[in-house]
């Protein structure tokens, strides 16, 4: 691969966000997510691939890290701060009009729960992969996905939940949706969630991960 | 006696269950602050205290574990935080026996510390302080800082403590387990706990939430491979939250508690309890069983 992509993907997994940033005492003066992006940019490497080679394998080897808990919650949240530092500059360019924007995406943690670092994760990643993306936040009640189905009639909704005791809420926000809008596409995530428990409230699709919520984007727009 | 010579008295201290699923079960709905309740639902505050003191607990929690300011904000109650933590600490004295104790819940803010989120040491600090204040006034026993991940977030609270009581405190942090031993989700060892809450003075040192009991049990004998003198503190869940037909449950039976707490006994700990699931039958078998053996 691509040496400045190499680092580049290194940085984000290191949670390197820029040269003057003092974590990882390890990197103390080296170029961090900021600056390699900018790099990449200008060594002429396309947004898709510095997106795909380097920064989601950054972010999924640090995510398996947390998994096997070998890595914590400080590493992941800092690794986000880097990738979201190299996002910066990829925006643009969808912004721009140079690439079109796919589509609208809303996405919130329902209410009840203030979990967001995984729903902050899918919004970048689908943010980075062409859409337009509108974070509702926290703790997110059933009439605000209302209101943004009524803004952006052909959005798609995303609703994050970390917590047993705010999946039920999920199942609220679906029904309601569902009695104004029953063909609304409603993508759901969060680690307490399964196949089943979509079917069950509803919602259109499930995705354990942000690359499968993309992949369900793209294939809603094909 | 003070809560002190209680602890050094070496007689186990019986903690009280869960406040959270209580209120739930009492008619909390999402999205509500439970804290609020402590001023709109005095009734129903006083009667979970009133049967956790009946069903055996000698010190019970306040309902005051979102009550800092940085939680608050979130409700847009910051500006009564001092009255709902007071009011937390009168409802629970209110039905105190006499010789049984009432503890202040300090509960983390919910936010991260710089450089991982943006919240500075002394926000963090500021946010604990008015709770500290409003209880010491209102009359608590102690405090208990309860399930803390950050141990930079709950030297903030400590300092808190420190400087505006004098009253002694209990410190737990919440753990589950890794290839490399527990560790709290921002990654904090037992050792490095422990560590930094014996130079801390805590009263008691332990963990509540996150874990079973028979998980619990595994986690108390590394708190006590670290320390074998801590006076050790453990509030073990019911189990893990599951939906069943969308209501939710807890798995572990006052039972199944009951018939387990011999093994988390034996590792010595100066005060149990039960948290998330648990309720005042679970703290009835508990005594029950610390009776017989
Ligand atoms: C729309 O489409 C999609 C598609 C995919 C989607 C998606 C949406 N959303 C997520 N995904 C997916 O993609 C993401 C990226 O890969 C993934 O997102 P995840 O969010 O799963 O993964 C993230 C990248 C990393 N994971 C996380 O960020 C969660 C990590 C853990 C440690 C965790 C954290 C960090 C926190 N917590 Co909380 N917390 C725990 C978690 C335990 C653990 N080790 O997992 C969990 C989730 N917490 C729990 C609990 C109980 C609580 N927490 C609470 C609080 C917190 C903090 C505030 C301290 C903090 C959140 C900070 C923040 N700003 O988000 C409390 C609740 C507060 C509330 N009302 O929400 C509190 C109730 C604790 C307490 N007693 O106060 C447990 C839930 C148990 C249950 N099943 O109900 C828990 C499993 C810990 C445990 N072992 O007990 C996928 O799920």
């Amino acid at each position: 691969m691509n040496e400045l992509l190499e680092k580049l993907s290194l940085a984000v997994e290191s949670g390197k966000i820029n040269k003057l940033s003092p974590y990882p005492p390890a990197m103390r003066g080296l170029d961090g997510a900021d600056e390699l992006c900018q790099q990449a940019l200008e060594a002429g490497i396309k947004p898709e691939v510095i997106l795909n080679d380097a920064l989601i394998p950054g972010m999924g080897r640090i995510g398996k890290k947390f998994s096997d808990g070998k890595a914590f919650v400080p590493e992941m949240l800092i690794a986000a701060k880097a990738m979201s530092a190299a996002l910066k500059h990829i925006k643009p360019f969808f912004t721009s009009g140079e690439v079109k924007r796919k589509g609208v995406f809303v996405i919130g943690t329902v209410m009840g729960d203030l979990h967001d670092i995984g729903k902050n994760l899918v919004a970048m990643m689908i943010e980075g992969s062409g859409w337009e993306v509108i974070d509702l936040g926290v703790d997110v009640k059933p009439e605000k996905f209302l209101e943004a189905i009524n803004q952006h009639p052909d959005c798609v909704i995303g609703l994050s939940a970390l917590l047993t005791t705010t999946m039920v809420n999920m199942e609220t926000i679906v029904k309601q949706i569902r009695a104004q809008y029953p063909d609304h596409k409603i993508l759901v995530g969060g680690a307490p969630l399964s196949h089943d428990f979509c079917k069950k409230i509803g919602a259109t699709f499930y995705s354990s991960d942000p690359q499968g919520a993309v992949e369900f984007l793209e294939r809603s727009v094909a | 006696m003070t809560l002190t010579e209680r602890i050094e008295s070496r007689k186990i201290l019986i903690l009280d269950g869960a406040t959270g699923s209580e209120l739930i079960a009492r008619g909390l709905i999402a999205g509500e602050c439970p804290e609020l309740w402590n001023i709109s639902h005095t009734e129903i505050i006083k009667d979970i205290s009133a049967s956790y003191f009946a069903a055996g607990s000698d010190a019970v929690l306040t309902n005051t574990f979102g009550g800092s300011l940085l939680k608050l904000r979130a409700y847009n109650l910051e500006s009564q935080a001092y009255e709902l933590n007071f009011w937390g600490a009168r409802n629970a004295i209110s039905v105190k026996p006499e010789g049984k104790f009432v503890i202040g819940s300090i509960g983390p803010s919910g936010l991260m510390l710089e450089p991982f989120g943006d919240i500075t040491y002394q926000e963090m600090t500021d946010s604990f302080v008015v709770q500290v204040k409003a209880m010491t006034d209102a009359g608590v026993d102690g405090f208990m800082l309860e399930t803390f991940t950050d141990l930079e977030e709950i030297k903030c609270a400590i300092c808190a403590v420190k400087e505006n009581s004098d009253l002694p405190f209990f410190a737990s942090m919440t753990f589950s387990n890794t290839p490399d031993g527990h560790k709290t989700m921002m990654g904090v060892s037992v050792t490095d706990f422990v560590e930094a809450m014996q130079s801390a003075n805590a009263l008691l040192v332990g963990s509540n939430c996150g874990n079973g009991i028979l998980k619990m049990i595994d986690l108390a004998k590394e708190f006590r491979s670290v320390s074998a003198t801590i006076n050790l503190l453990l509030k073990a869940n019911a189990g893990e939250p599951h939906l069943h037909d969308g209501v939710l449950c807890y798995s572990e039976s006052p039972e199944m508690f009951a018939s387990n707490l011999t093994d988390l006994l034996a590792i010595s700990p100066s005060a149990v309890g039960g948290c998330c699931g648990t309720n005042p039958e679970h703290i009835r078998r508990i005594k029950q069983v610390i009776e017989t053996v």
